[in-house]
């Protein structure tokens, strides 16, 4: 929700950040989308020491990326720290994955909410990994094909209003569970 | 190939075009391993399932049928024993023997209270047999040694119990439950061990209680215990597997490292959790 929220208020202003601000404006963007899926993904995993791990990646992170504000100028987007923000978000879905296939679970995976922010996270840095990694450099040549992000973008959304769906039924679920005591059997 | 056409820097649209497109790839070929991985792993967990289910049916069938010849040999011992013990006191206690002499009668009543007095130890045998009155009025720790000291009192084998923490006793169900596995057990190793020594020990250890009971005959391991479990044959095992499900208790059979003797492992926890 925080993400959403803040990104549509980023979003609302792009122009005008970004014709003014557009460094700063790329940074914020970037970290603050590091940290939502970050806080996500730190939150489905139960391995305390990962969790922690987690969060000292995340605060290198953010330094590094403010270092990078101050110190490096670009043109269009920071592909660095956007590309390292990719590489971080995916081990620790690979990590998650890993953690959920030791458990033993009897309700298929697609049916948690969280498998659908995750494949939306996945989904959208991955297939737009190289586009961002390349966008800064190649400014020019990539102004034409800015719609594709919107694409994965899109696609992103959906997987996360199906996944918001699933946790709204789940918390139903509990609900009725709960006044019933004793019922089911697990 | 529309990028590749369209575009002036056509090296790197095709990386970019070629890049995404394996990222593309890879992502939906992690989706899709994750999710068969995970059918395959849940169907295998159904199958494991019903193999527990089938397995608990089998313990059932086990405990009923081990109900069903303890009735048999009760209905035995009572229609077999005390029926023509009682058959036999009515005889001397008959019509006719008003119409005796003195001596008769006296000899008739007396060989009658004879008989009378053996049918009351043989149902007192019976009772016992059901409950102990030594595990109901003393508990686990005098039954056991009561039980071992019977059996070292026969000659054959040299048995002998020690209970380290007993001072807080187990429920009275559960103590009747662990009398009986450790029943089955010392009935399995004098029919089937050869053995020359038993011994039982126990202690208590956080909120577990445990017994273990040492033996130099033949023996089996865990791996021989789960197969025989699971198998049609072992009633006695299937027996104790089934009470220790009661008591949600575990046993473990294995070798001593010396390899000179075996070991039973009982482990069950002091309270149950379900009780408050």
């Amino acid at each position: 929700m925080c993400y959403s929220a803040s990104l549509f208020l980023i979003l609302s202003f792009d122009e005008y950040l970004n014709r003014f601000y557009r460094d700063f404006y790329s940074a914020a963007y970037t970290t603050l989308e590091y940290s939502c899926f970050a806080l996500v993904i730190a939150d489905i995993i139960k391995n305390k020491r990962i969790k922690i791990l987690i969060f000292g990646l995340s605060l290198s992170f953010i330094i590094y990326e403010v270092f990078n504000l101050f110190m490096i100028h670009f043109q269009t987007i920071d592909s660095v720290p956007i590309g390292i923000e990719t590489i971080l978000i995916l081990l620790y879905t690979f990590y998650l994955f890993y953690e959920q296939f030791q458990k033993i679970e009897t309700i298929y995976i697609y049916n948690n909410y969280w498998f659908w922010f995750i494949i939306g996270i996945v989904f959208y840095l991955s297939s737009s990994f190289f586009f961002n990694i390349l966008a800064d450099s190649h400014s020019r040549a990539f102004q034409n094909y800015w719609f594709i992000t919107y694409i994965f973008e899109t696609i992103k959304n959906l997987c996360f209003v199906i996944g918001l769906i699933f946790m709204s039924k789940t918390g139903e679920s509990k609900k009725k569970s709960l006044s019933v005591p004793y019922l089911d059997l697990i | 190939m529309y990028f590749l056409q369209a575009t002036p820097h056509s090296d790197v649209s095709l990386v970019l075009f070629l890049g995404t497109l394996g990222m593309l790839v890879l992502v939906i070929g992690l989706i899709l391993f994750i999710i068969f991985h995970q059918r395959r792993v849940i169907r295998y967990q159904q199958r494991l399932q019903e193999l527990e289910i089938e397995q608990q049916k089998m313990m059932l069938t086990a405990s009923i049928k081990l109900q069903e010849e303890e009735r048999q040999r009760l209905a035995a011992d009572l229609h077999d024993d005390a029926g023509p013990l009682l058959a036999t006191a009515r005889l001397y206690l008959n019509e006719n023997l008003v119409n005796q002499d003195k001596s008769t009668q006296l000899q008739s009543i007396f060989q009658a209270r004879q008989i009378i007095d053996d049918t009351i130890q043989l149902i007192r045998n019976i009772s016992h047999s059901l409950m102990p009155p030594t595990l109901k009025n003393f508990g686990l720790e005098s039954a056991v040694n009561d039980l071992f000291q019977k059996i070292s009192g026969s000659g054959t084998i040299n048995a002998s119990s020690r209970f380290h923490d007993y001072s807080q006793r187990l429920k009275q169900e559960k103590e009747l439950v662990v009398f009986r596995i450790i029943q089955e057990l010392i009935n399995n190793i004098l029919k089937h061990s050869n053995s020359s020594f038993i011994h039982l020990t126990q202690n208590v250890h956080g909120d577990k209680f445990y017994l273990r009971i040492h033996h130099d005959g033949r023996g089996i391991i865990q791996s021989d215990f789960e197969k025989l479990t699971k198998s049609n044959i072992g009633l006695g095992l299937k027996n104790i597997s089934s009470r220790l499900r009661v008591v949600r208790g575990s046993i473990n059979f294995e070798k001593d490292i010396s390899q000179t003797y075996y070991k039973i492992t009982l482990e069950l926890p002091k309270e149950d959790p379900y009780d408050s």
